[in-house]
This record gives structure tokens, C-alpha cells and sequence, in this order.
């Protein structure tokens, strides 16, 4: 069977890869399509791009609002349990 | 390394803990920016730049409205309406900014006047308006009808204008005629089918025109009430449902995006009626978690699919766009400040701002979305006066 592994910075990476994706959907203006959350399409986009784009956004910014905080709080905690260790 | 994992499962854990409850304080708005009971919050300040600098645009007005009527051609209707019962809340507030407002508001009004002539009521009815003919001839919708005469009626509370009260009086007979004429009280705004949210505006109106006009429309209103509170009322929850047919036949149950504007203006001819429905949707309709407030569209008790009305409804939540953006009015009306804080929280989180040069629009929403949410921030004065009998 194959051990699953918790690498040493693994929460600070992912903490950071969350912030860059969405920081990259943010420049690209997606934010706008998050108007079809009220049913409206933004002005030029189709259905189905405009959809797609907020759902990614959304998913995103989630990501970055309620994962990013909690995972670079865990990558502290790990790095004073590692000192305390050492 | 079954240690190592678990060690780092275990701080995410701590994480979460940790943050989640405190992610509303980063969005949580001060009482104040949302809420004056004299002059305007700075964010009702910030969203009426957004909706003037849209109305004296001509380019950015047609685009926005555009592509809300591709949608929902009722949703230019509304925010029209809910932008004029702002302006005039606003113009109340700060008499300075009466001229500017006003000026608005009569552009507004005149505008809708001129499609509803050119193009008929059916340009802000959804297409279905059209499959089948009114059960009451000649075909009229409560939905305009109200709307108009409420939007009418709030213009001549700021200042009387020439021409205006006699097109308010034409609204508020034929509307008063068919309410007296129905044996259930009924009126229809779509063929068979009748509202709620727009017999509560029709009420408001009745009341304007009585404050304004000196006309009297107790008895008409009492009638209504007591037919509502016999024949109208969801036995599971005690709410007011929706829709009914045009004999007065409960078609859904309560939903989210009629009751909360209804209990305002029910506010305005049955106060203690009005906070016991706004308590219990309060009860059944308004959730709050972890300092976040939203509105659910339907009960526990019986739901639907979700459609226009609700807009999105998020999973597991229950969160309805349609019912949480209309819930501001009704927690403003009642004052019920920490939902009201608790619903901002969740719109400052969620809904998306976009702030550039004083104005702010929520990128989740739509210009009725935002006119809706301007409403909500500056209910007070006319609402007060109306209470109050005053001009």
C-alpha cells in the first residue's frame, strides 16, 4: 500500500497556488461573469463562456476568502512544531 | 509518515477552525456606512451615483437594461420602480438633493410611461403574458399598475408635479374598480395568475393617493386584508403565500422574493399583521451562520425549482439571490439591524463589489439588484410620513 505524504510546505504551496489562480482570473476580468449568479449574462459574453468563467472565478475566490487563510494558519502551525521539535 | 500526515491534516483542521468564524469580521460594514436614520449612508451614497450616472447615460443605461430584459423584461420594470422609491427617500433625506433627484426621477417615470404606451404593459411582462388572454377584460396588470402608481405617488410626496395626479388617479381607480369588482379580491397581473408582492404595492399605493388626494381607500384595504388573512395564509408556516388565481386559489406557497417586499408596505395599513409575517419569515425564510446572513425562497415546509424570481439558489445553503437581495427591505423596514448587518456581510462577501470613483456596483447583481439594495438603505422618511397621514 502506498503512504500518503504531508510534505514540508505543502498547506504554505497550496495557500499560494489558490492565491496566484485566482490573481490570474482576476486580471483576466472574470469577475464580471459572475453576474449570471443574478441571471444576467455580461455585456458581450455568451451563456456558456460567461458560466463557465464564474464558476472558475467563484471557485477561485472561495478558494483564496475561506482556504487560504485556514492553510497558511496550518503551514505556521506545522513550522512551530517543527521548531519545537528541532 | 502516517504521523506526518496527520500531524498536517490536523493543523488545516486548527486552520479552518480558527479562521472560519472570523472571515465576517473582514466583511462585516460598520453600522453606519448602511445605516442613518438621518441623511444618506455612505453606502447608499455610493450605489446612487452608480444608478444617476446609469439613467444620464443613454449608452451604459441601454446596455445594462438590455441585458437584464433579455433575461426578465420585469426587471427593468422593478428597477426602475425601486429606483424612484429610492430617489424619493433620498430627496426627503437631504432636501439638497431634491432638484437633481427629481429631475431623475420624472426622466425616469416619463420613460416608462412613453414604452407602456408605445409598446403596451407587455414590454415589462415576461412572454407567457401573452399565452392566453386575462381572465378580466380589457387586460390589465396589477404588476404595472401598482408599480406606476406607487412610482407616481412617491414623485408628488418629494413635490407635486403638473400632469402627474391625475395619472396616479387613473392607476388607483382602475385598480380599486377591479379589486371591488373581483368577488375574491383578486386582480391579476398575468393571465389567471395574481400577486402578493404586487396587491402589497397596490395597497402602499391606495395609501399615497389617500395621504395625497384626500381620497379613502380604509375600507377597500381592510377588505383585502381580511380576505388575505382568511384565504391567503400557508397553513404550514402562517405565511402569506405568493400567487393565487384570479378566483383567489393559493397557486405556491410563501416564497422569498414576495413576502419580503409585502410586509413592507403592508407596513403601511397593517402594522401588526406586517411584523408578524415579517417575524415569521424571518423564522422560516432567513438563515444566518458564522456572522452571515441570507435568505432562503422557499420553507422547509414546501419548495420549488428554482426560476426567475429566486434567482440562483446556492446548494446546501439555500441561499436565493431573488430572496436575499429583497430580504434588505424588509430588515431595513423593521429595523432589524443585526440581520440587516448580517445580510451586508454576506453581500460584501459574496456579491462582489466593484468601487471606482465614488460609485459601487455589485458585480453579482443587476441594476434592479442595486436599485433594490439602494432602496433598502434609504427607507425611512417616506414610509414614516405615509405612516403618519402626513403629506
Amino acid at each position: 500500500m502506498k503512504t500518503i505524504h504531508w510534505p514540508r510546505g505543502f498547506a504554505f504551496n497550496c495557500a499560494v497556488t489558490i492565491l496566484v489562480i485566482w490573481l490570474v482570473l482576476h486580471v483576466l476580468g472574470w469577475r464580471e461573469s459572475v453576474s449570471v449568479l443574478s441571471g444576467t449574462l455580461p455585456a458581450g459574453w455568451n451563456r456558456e463562456a460567461a458560466a463557465w468563467c464564474a464558476f472558475s472565478y467563484l471557485l477561485a475566490y472561495f478558494g483564496v476568502v475561506l482556504v487560504t487563510p485556514a492553510l497558511l494558519l496550518s503551514a505556521l502551525f506545522r513550522w512551530l512544531l517543527d521548531r519545537s521539535k528541532a | 509518515m502516517p504521523v506526518r500526515l496527520a500531524l498536517g491534516g490536523l493543523a488545516l483542521l486548527l486552520g479552518l477552525l480558527i479562521w472560519l468564524p472570523c472571515v465576517h469580521w473582514v466583511f462585516r460594514p460598520a453600522m453606519g456606512e448602511v445605516r442613518s436614520d438621518a441623511g444618506i449612508p455612505p453606502r447608499a451614497k455610493e450605489l446612487a451615483a452608480r444608478q444617476l450616472r446609469l439613467w444620464n447615460d443613454p449608452v451604459a443605461r441601454e446596455a445594462e437594461l438590455a441585458r437584464m430584459r433579455s433575461t426578465n423584461p420585469e426587471w427593468d420594470f422593478m428597477g426602475r420602480a425601486f429606483l424612484v422609491l429610492a430617489l424619493a427617500e433620498m430627496s426627503l433625506r437631504e432636501p439638497a438633493l431634491q432638484a437633481t433627484n427629481l429631475a431623475t426621477m420624472d426622466f425616469v417615470i416619463e420613460d416608462t410611461l412613453r414604452l407602456e404606451r408605445e409598446r403596451s404593459m407587455h414590454a415589462f411582462l415576461m412572454p407567457y403574458s401573452r399565452s392566453r388572454p386575462f381572465v378580466r377584460q380589457p387586460e390589465r396588470s396589477l404588476f404595472i399598475d401598482s408599480e406606476i402608481a406607487l412610482m407616481l405617488g412617491a414623485r408628488r410626496l418629494v413635490a407635486e408635479k403638473p400632469g402627474f395626479g391625475p395619472l396616479m388617479t387613473e392607476r388607483i381607480t382602475a385598480m380599486a374598480e377591479r379589486l371591488q369588482q373581483s368577488p375574491a379580491l383578486a386582480v391579476e397581473s398575468y393571465p389567471d395568475e395574481c400577486w402578493l408582492f404586487d396587491h402589497a404595492m397596490a395597497l402602499a399605493a391606495f395609501r399615497v393617493a389617500d395621504v395625497l388626494d384626500g381620497t379613502d381607500h380604509r375600507a377597500l384595504t381592510q377588505a383585502w386584508l381580511a380576505n388575505a388573512k382568511r384565504t391567503l395564509i400557508h397553513p404550514l408556516t402562517g405565511m402569506l403565500v405568493s400567487n393565487y388565481t384570479a378566483k383567489g386559489q393559493p397557486m405556491v406557497g410563501p416564497e422569498g422574493s414576495s413576502i419580503w417586499v409585502a410586509v413592507h408596505c403592508l407596513r403601511l395599513v397593517d402594522e401588526e399583521f406586517a411584523r408578524d409575517q415579517y417575524r415569521r419569515a424571518r423564522r422560516e425564510l432567513g438563515r444566518e451562520l458564522l456572522g452571515f446572513g441570507w435568505s432562503r425562497e422557499w420553507p422547509l415546509s414546501w419548495r420549488d425549482h428554482p426560476n426567475v424570481d429566486s434567482g440562483a439558489v446556492i446548494p446546501v445553503l439555500d441561499a436565493s439571490a431573488g430572496g436575499s437581495g429583497l430580504a434588505f427591505v424588509a430588515a431595513s423596514s423593521f429595523r432589524d439591524e443585526e440581520f440587516l448587518l448580517k445580510l451586508h456581510t454576506s453581500l460584501e462577501f459574496a456579491a462582489f463589489p466593484q468601487r471606482q470613483a465614488g460609485e459601487v456596483r455589485y458585480c453579482a447583481s443587476n441594476q434592479v439588484g442595486d436599485a433594490a439594495l439602494l432602496y433598502s438603505l434609504v427607507i425611512g422618511p417616506m414610509w414614516d410620513r405615509l405612516k403618519g397621514g402626513r403629506k
